[in-house]
């Protein structure tokens, strides 16, 4: 704290030390409120699958699992799936689903019942009682029953107590869900005798604990042989869910690295200052016979000591102030956050260090060789840092803590293209900018001083015009982002998207279910047809689902596949790859891919995939690869085909509708009209999204805060590393008679100039960025309005303005007219 | 007539870790319109402080200071700089030209805070006559020091000032430069008529003024 205290009166050091508690602060004060919002939307995601990890196996799962599962504290619940027959009093035999679950049930979400079929549901808030099922409400309508009744489950009888309108762990599963289910308790299963060694059985255990647990746990489960057991996380979960917390993470990701950007150009600013103050100590020292080498590690020592103390303060700062966020987030956004972990504070502190060498050693590097004679002459000031040096390791350093706080190679890679441009961009249109404004004449001498204060010192200008605009920039990006993006991926669901989806509908249903579309005012994007096939050979060779690594492959090769034929790519689908077939390919057997599907299965453009239809084989050559917006909701296929492809080819049909939530009548009727169509409801899954996306939109805002923070930093270095010159200029105007009025409005003028000029840059930036980062990460095109370029130019202005001012109100209002006289 | 500048036992003290410092102890004068009056002294003896405590750039501990007939202790800062604008000029060791401004625009500024309008004209004038009629574009960084002192006479004589306050006007020049601005700084305070105090260690700068008075150890007036 001695050395700390020294470093402190150090002319510079304390800018920087300023700058990185605050990048520090912010860092640390949003990795740990990211990660803990994170874990509390992974966990709203996990009700999808009704617990943190679900593992299936069509054997009885080893004691062991469950033993050790237990050993890490782990929450179990173990179902058991099966198809069977019901028998009722009124009907015929009925294929059905069934499910026996324990008390525990499920351990993530909440099953819905409704006293009647398609009834409002509400959370069951436990299972079914001893004797007692839920059926789905299709079932009532094919097996005939009515809640009450009994229906025959192998050798015991199960009153039907409730319809069963939803189960937080279908979704999984829904589309390849033909049989209706019916729900009983576990401890009922073995008085059915339905379970034989030779029945189809899933055994299934859900489990839910913390994420060490969990991780500690599937780290176990990798190091033993459980042959046919299958895992599936948060991230095997239902394509919607995952696609939004996928958002929602680039969203927080984007928004918490534009602070440690932001921060950066603030210690780069304070470095430069501290190594133009700290020249003379360095020619002394060369005086006095120091190596360049000595002279470098004293400086690099100091700078390190000083990025280590401010890092440990600004990384306990943010721990304490992320539980301020955390509690406010908890109450707006109703998450129960778990206790932070220790990790995104060592995050911190390391990000700080990093922060402070990346940013702060360029302008050092250039002390050992001050020039004494210059020096001893009294000009102070080293050579300002080599630009390709400096950008480099700007570059090197915001490119690696991007990659680190957004865990994303593709954000990262844009990200870093985009800061390289916007830097570049600054710093060219800066430097024209002030250029032009030299070049402005015949105005008022003091006016002339404010133009030719920012202009005639255009590279301080510029570096300040550098900093202002990332931190605008850092700024407007987060607005457009808590504005236009989130309003973009709102309105990408709208209010009518549709809730129901409608499978296993016969060709010759479609003209009669459009009708009754019609008559009950629905509207529906289309019928789309789509044919099952299990894929059997890849480029001529078969395949064989065990030779693939992973597990999700080897799912995806052992199952079938709905394929469906299109002459049009579906709207919220975009080419990635290749190219959609042309009107005069419809005859081709051509194939387009969901991207991730196809990468999971290591197939690429040109491969030729054979897939077995109904006993007939049939091969395409993939076109195409494309990118799916799974949380639009529309009905979406891994695998799309030509026309050709499946002509004559026994197929179903299958859409999707909006069906407002009092149309209740309206699921009965059409039910009653198409019995044998299956209904699946899917607003409980959509108000997920919508909530993780609110979720995200107010943890942006937080984010906003802290962007805010490190621009002011950026300012309040920026303002100290030109203070000097500043105090005295105001100094000199003050003997030649200025008033502090007139001194005022000069400095205001001087930054809001400079602020203008920044804002206006880091608009055009940011427009750009958002654009760019919207369509190409987050997959919708952005239309931002002119606002964007007035709130940067007006708001660069005043808020450089009146902050710049503020901040040398020292300065000003105490002019040291002392120092003009010479003692 | 009434006195340009007078002091009336001033005395000023700084803080230190060691107690109390007298820099200034008891100096009492009076400058007449016209007056050259030389402050010499020893290093640390306080000169330039007084310097400072006569033009309004810092107050004293005790005493009274007047200047053009004001009492500057009654003064805020912005009266002060009133007061000082278009009726007072300086010239300091190190120049103090704004760095973003011109040559001519360094001098025009000082007319423009004395509240004249059409300030290009008599700036363009007075650069003429210091011998800087080819520099008048040219920034600071890119005059020598001989220059810059030169751009800072122009400056601190435009207004037509009533009294002259320097310090140290040649210490940061070489020898050659040195008499040159000397010359040049005695010859416009006799064409403008302007009193003068001058703090200076040179012997025969002080030597051109009417009076000298010696600072000693602990800021005594001793002569």
């Amino acid at each position: 704290m001695l050395l700390f205290r020294r470093d402190w009166r150090e002319a510079g050091l304390p800018a920087i030390a300023l700058a990185l508690v605050v990048a520090v602060l912010a860092v640390t004060s949003v990795g740990i409120f990211n990660e803990r919002v994170w874990e509390a939307m992974q966990s709203r995601a996990a009700q999808s699958l009704g617990g943190d990890l679900v593992l299936q196996a069509h054997d009885p799962i080893a004691s062991r699992v469950v033993d050790q599962a237990k050993i890490l504290g782990l929450e179990l619940s173990q179902q058991v799936e099966f198809p069977s027959m019901i028998l009722t009093a009124a009907g015929s035999p009925r294929l059905v689903s069934v499910k026996a679950v324990d008390e525990k049930y499920p351990l993530r979400g909440t099953a819905e019942v409704a006293e009647q079929p398609y009834g409002q549901g509400s959370a069951a808030g436990k299972i079914p009682a001893t004797g007692e099922s839920w059926a789905h409400s299709r079932l009532f309508a094919e097996a005939q029953f009515d809640t009450g009744d009994i229906v025959q489950l192998g050798e015991k009888s199960f009153k039907v107590s409730h319809a069963l309108i939803t189960e937080p762990d279908d979704f999984g599963s829904f589309f390849r869900m033909a049989a209706p289910r019916i729900m009983i308790r576990l401890s009922d299963l073995s008085a059915t005798g339905l379970i034989t060694p030779s029945s189809r059985v899933h055994y299934r255990i859900q489990l839910a604990g913390t994420r060490d647990s969990l991780n500690a746990f599937s780290k176990w489960l990798d190091r033993q042989d459980f042959g046919g057991l299958e895992r599936r996380s948060v991230q095997d979960a239902q394509p919607s869910v995952r696609t939004a917390l996928e958002r929602a993470s680039n969203f927080l990701g984007l928004a918490s690295l534009s602070v440690v950007i932001v921060a950066g150009a603030g210690i780069f600013i304070a470095a430069r200052f501290y190594a133009r103050r700290q020249s003379t100590t360095a020619a002394v020292m060369r005086c006095l016979g120091a190596s360049q080498r000595r002279i470098l590690r004293i400086f690099i020592f100091r700078l390190v000591r000083v990025a280590l103390t401010a890092s440990l303060v600004g990384g306990f700062l943010g721990y304490a102030g992320q539980s301020f966020l955390s509690v406010l987030a908890e109450e707006k956004l109703g998450l129960s956050l778990a206790p932070p972990s220790l990790w995104p504070l060592l995050t911190g502190i390391l990000i700080g260090l990093i922060t402070a060498l990346g940013f702060g050693l360029a302008p050092l590097l250039k002390l050992p060789t001050v020039s004494v004679l210059g020096i001893l002459r009294g000009e102070e000031g080293v050579p300002p840092p080599s630009m390709w040096l400096t950008i480099g390791l700007a570059v090197f350093t915001s490119g690696g803590l991007i990659f680190w706080q957004a865990d994303e190679t593709v954000l990262t890679l844009w990200v870093m293209g985009l800061t390289v441009c916007l830097v570049a961009g600054l710093t060219f249109g800066g430097w024209m900018i002030l250029w032009l404004v030299t070049q402005i004449r015949g105005s008022r001498p003091t006016t002339r001083y404010v133009m030719s204060s920012v202009g005639g010192r255009r590279g301080m200008g510029v570096i300040q015009i550098l900093a202002f605009g990332l931190g605008i920039t850092a700024l407007l990006m987060v607005t457009v982002m808590r504005t236009q993006l989130m309003e973009g991926w709102m309105n990408s669901l709208p209010s009518d998207t549709p809730n129901r989806f409608l499978m296993n509908i016969q060709p010759d249903q479609r003209a009669s279910l459009m009708k009754f579309f019609a008559e009950e005012n629905l509207t529906t994007p289309g019928l789309y047809s789509m044919t099952r096939g299990r894929w059997v050979g890849h480029n001529g060779k078969p395949v064989e689902p065990q030779s693939f690594a992973t597990l999700q492959a080897q799912r995806f090769a052992a199952r079938e596949f709905n394929l469906s034929p299109s002459d049009d790519l579906p709207q919220t689908n975009r080419i990635v790859s290749g190219t959609w077939w042309t009107a005069g390919q419809n005859d081709e057997h051509l194939l387009s891919l969901e991207r991730e599907f196809a990468q999971t299965l290591g197939v690429g453009i040109g491969d030729e995939m054979t897939f077995r239809v109904a006993g007939v084989d049939l091969t395409g050559r993939v076109s195409n690869l494309r990118e799916v917006a799974w949380d639009s909701f529309e009905v979406n296929f891994f695998v799309i085909t030509t026309p050709a492809f499946l002509v004559d080819r026994p197929g179903m049909l299958i859409t999707s509708f909006f069906l407002p939530a009092e149309n209740t009548d309206t699921t009965i009727r059409l039910i009653n009209q198409f019995p044998s169509v299956t209904l699946f409801d899917v607003d409980s899954l959509m108000q997920q999204v919508r909530q993780i996306i609110q979720q995200a939109s107010v943890a942006v805002q937080y984010v906003f805060i802290f962007t805010l923070l490190a621009g002011i930093a950026v300012l309040t270095a920026a303002v100290q590393a030109s203070a000097t010159e500043r105090s005295r200029d105001a100094a000199v105007l003050r003997a030649l008679g200025a008033s502090t009025q007139r001194l005022w409005l000069t400095q205001f003028f001087e930054f809001a100039l400079l602020g203008a000029v920044a804002g206006l840059l880091a608009a055009t930036s940011a427009v750009a960025t958002a654009s760019i980062l919207a369509t190409e990460v987050f997959g919708f095109t952005l239309s931002p309005g002119w606002w964007v370029w007035g709130l940067g130019c007006i708001g660069g202005a005043l808020g450089i303005g009146v902050a710049g001012t503020a901040a040398l109100r020292p300065v000003v209002s105490r002019a040291p007219l002392k120092s003009l006289i010479s003692d | 007539m009434k006195p340009i500048v007078t002091a009336d036992d001033v005395s000023r003290q700084v803080k230190t870790p060691d107690g109390e410092l007298s820099i200034l102890d008891g100096i009492t004068l009076t400058v007449m319109p016209g007056d050259a009056v030389a402050i010499t002294g020893p290093s640390g003896s306080g000169k330039s402080t007084l310097l400072a405590l006569l033009a309004g750039l810092e107050d004293p501990t005790s005493g009274l200071v007047h200047l053009l007939g004001k009492e500057l202790g009654i003064l805020n800062q912005d009266e002060k700089a009133a007061l000082r604008a278009g009726n007072v000029g300086f010239v300091f060791q190190t120049f103090h030209l704004l760095a973003g401004l011109s040559a001519i625009e360094n001098v025009e500024i000082a007319l423009e805070l004395a509240g004249y309008d059409n300030t290009r004209p008599a700036a363009a004038d007075l650069l003429d006559r210091v011998g800087l009629t080819d520099r008048v574009n040219h920034y600071p960084s890119q005059l020598s020091g001989g220059e810059q002192q030169r751009v800072a006479l122009a400056r601190a004589f435009v207004v037509n000032p009533k009294v002259l306050f320097a310090d140290e006007p040649t210490g940061n020049l070489d020898a050659a430069s040195s008499g040159l601005i000397a010359d040049l700084f005695f010859d416009l305070r006799q064409q403008f008529g302007s009193a003068l105090l001058l703090v200076t260690h040179d012997a025969s700068l002080a030597d051109r003024c009417d009076r000298i008075l010696t600072l000693g150890v602990g800021g005594r007036l001793q002569s």
